[in-house]
């Protein structure tokens, strides 16, 4: 059998008859890590929603593909069915996935029963072995809590147990870490970097920030205004990234050395795709005239990497400066 | 003299029957241009203590001095003016049904009075946006945009102190990186100084001159950016240290 768990082809995606994301190609391997990374609004939630058959996004154009079954072809009640039991999510605010003043334990069991998977008998045995793989040893007294007495990581790592009890193949996961202490953040990368590693679940992380990426990710694909602009292995999209737009993010991020991280000017636009041209021209800061009318697809640069434009070599002006003395 | 003084701080709450306490005795000095940051997870006491710094809440024991003057419970408008506090949701610090000139217009007038002019050009130029973005509403702006909004507020009374809480935290990386050197370069053209409140050390890191490490109330490590960073003395800051995702 294929490793191929998941394939996504051409995949055009929107709210109403309005693509929010186009032309989005990426394959899925069975025990990988996907970080989808761009700037808020860049269509990568929405790449996510759609694989979930949310019902406010159409898909327009193109195909999903779940283990050789085309599944954007089924009806959506079909299909939703189908990408629920295989596909569990993790939001970004966990305080906003549970109900804050219900205990996790009758959360549980009704998400349990909602899947058609709850038994009485083994439920006590089932929730001790998902907490175990997010290393949560006192599971008695945490399934008692409510969802407000614990902490913003507490709770994230109960919303993993609760995606891993549903027995699903894909983690889908939304900013995971976004919302927490720096502390913290590092405590749930490492959960899920152990899922991957002890558990094999296959997952799909959407984060702003490439420095996450580049801790969990096995593969990485960069979007902006709704296209994947860059897809690679991680090291070769962090370590020789081919677009300008990678590029920027990566200068984007703080580190340790005090160098002042550089902001690329404006924002993204927020009206998705466009038709014609680069959509990050505007913003580029190694922009030719051409690149307002050419169409840039998505090329291959080396081996499993593919970038919709390759000027990104040359550095960025404003790139190594220092911080304040 | 430092610019602000803080002796002695300690901050309970009373919460059902028992008592929190948030601050334990904080004694912190910020000087004229400088970026002090204040690092910790949720519930050191690092937000605590900036609410007490802007009056907004009054210290349960302990002094803030201001060019060594003791500030009392009871702040004066030239107090408040001179210490303006920026927050980390900058949508939910505007009021969602004025627009972002009328806020910032309410914010001058209730400080410099009511003759005082919103100078559109020059605090949109000191931010880096459009002056006609003042005439839209908070939910017309990206997250991004509000922050530089908020910092715009606060400039335009012309504060000698900025107090910034986790005014980063909720934006993507890109915009981080705006907002850092926005306000470094808005701290060095007004020789502002700022506290800058932060559970990130790179960040600070890459902003601060100074930086205090805050747990469970207190202070536990303080020093020069580089050092406290680069060579941590306690275990907790180590352990902030090696939280930091890096590229």
């Amino acid at each position: 059998m294929s490793s191929e768990i998941l394939s996504v082809s051409h995949l055009t995606v929107g709210y109403g008859e309005h693509a929010a994301a186009a032309d989005v190609s990426f394959q899925l391997q069975r025990g990988e890590i996907l970080c989808l990374v761009g700037e808020s609004g860049c269509g990568k939630s929405t790449v996510l929603k759609a694989l979930l058959a949310a019902p406010e996004i159409r898909v327009l154009s193109g195909s999903i593909t779940l283990e050789g079954q085309t599944i954007s072809e089924l009806p959506d009640k079909e299909r939703r069915g189908l990408c629920c039991e295989r596909m569990g999510i993790v939001f970004q605010s966990p305080q906003e996935t549970f109900n804050p003043i219900r205990s996790y334990r009758r959360q549980f069991i009704e998400t349990l029963k909602s899947h058609g998977r709850y038994d009485a008998a083994a439920f006590d045995g089932q929730v001790e072995e998902a907490f175990l793989k997010v290393e949560l040893t006192d599971w008695k007294r945490v399934l008692s809590e409510c969802p407000f007495a614990l902490s913003g990581g507490m709770n994230q790592r109960v919303a993993l147990a609760l995606a891993l009890l549903l027995g699903q193949e894909i983690l889908l996961c939304d900013e995971p870490t976004s919302a927490l202490d720096a502390t913290i953040q590092l405590q749930v990368a490492h959960e899920l970097q152990r899922l991957r590693d002890k558990n094999g679940v296959t997952q799909i992380i959407v984060t702003h920030n490439l420095a996450l990426a580049r801790f969990l990710a096995d593969r990485i694909g960069v979007m902006y205004a709704g296209r994947l602009v860059e897809l690679g292995r991680a090291s070769d999209v962090l370590q020789d990234p081919k677009h300008p737009y990678t590029r920027s993010l990566i200068a984007a991020i703080p580190g340790l050395d005090g160098r002042m991280p550089v902001g690329l000017p404006g924002s993204p636009p927020m009206t998705g795709p466009s038709e014609t041209g680069c959509e990050f021209h505007d913003r580029c800061p190694l922009a030719k005239d051409s690149c307002a009318c050419r169409t840039y697809a998505p090329q291959q640069v080396g081996d499993g990497h593919s970038a919709s434009c390759c000027e990104g070599k040359q550095s960025l002006p404003g790139e190594g400066e220092e911080g304040r003395p | 003299m430092s610019v602000l003084e803080g002796k002695g701080l300690k901050k309970r709450y009373q919460k059902q029957n028992r008592v929190i306490e948030a601050l334990r005795g904080v004694d912190f000095h910020l000087e004229d241009g400088e970026i002090l940051g204040l690092a910790g997870e949720s519930g050191s006491g690092k937000s605590t203590l900036l609410k007490l710094i802007a009056g907004l809440e009054p210290p349960s024991e302990g002094s803030i001095l201001l060019h060594g003057r003791e500030l009392s419970t009871r702040r004066t408008k030239e107090d408040y003016r001179s210490m303006q506090m920026i927050f980390q949701s900058a949508g939910g610090s505007f009021h969602p049904r004025r627009t972002i000139y009328d806020s910032i217009a309410e914010s001058l007038h209730s400080l410099r009075g009511r003759e005082a002019r919103v100078d559109v050009e020059a605090i949109s130029d000191m931010v880096g946006l459009p002056p006609e973005l003042m005439s839209r509403y908070p939910r017309q702006l990206s997250g991004g945009q509000c922050q530089r909004m908020a910092i715009a507020r606060a400039m335009a009374v012309q504060p000698e102190i900025l107090l910034c809480d986790e005014i980063t935290s909720a934006l993507d990386v890109s915009s981080q990186a705006q907002i850092l050197r926005l306000v470094a370069d808005i701290c060095r053209e007004n020789s502002t100084s700022a506290i800058f409140v932060s559970h990130d050390l790179a960040v600070i890191r890459c902003l601060c001159d100074r930086v205090m490490v805050m747990k469970d109330g207190a202070l536990v490590e303080e020093g020069s950016v580089e050092q406290v960073i680069l060579q941590p003395r306690e275990d907790y800051t180590r352990r902030l240290v090696d939280s930091v995702l890096q590229i």
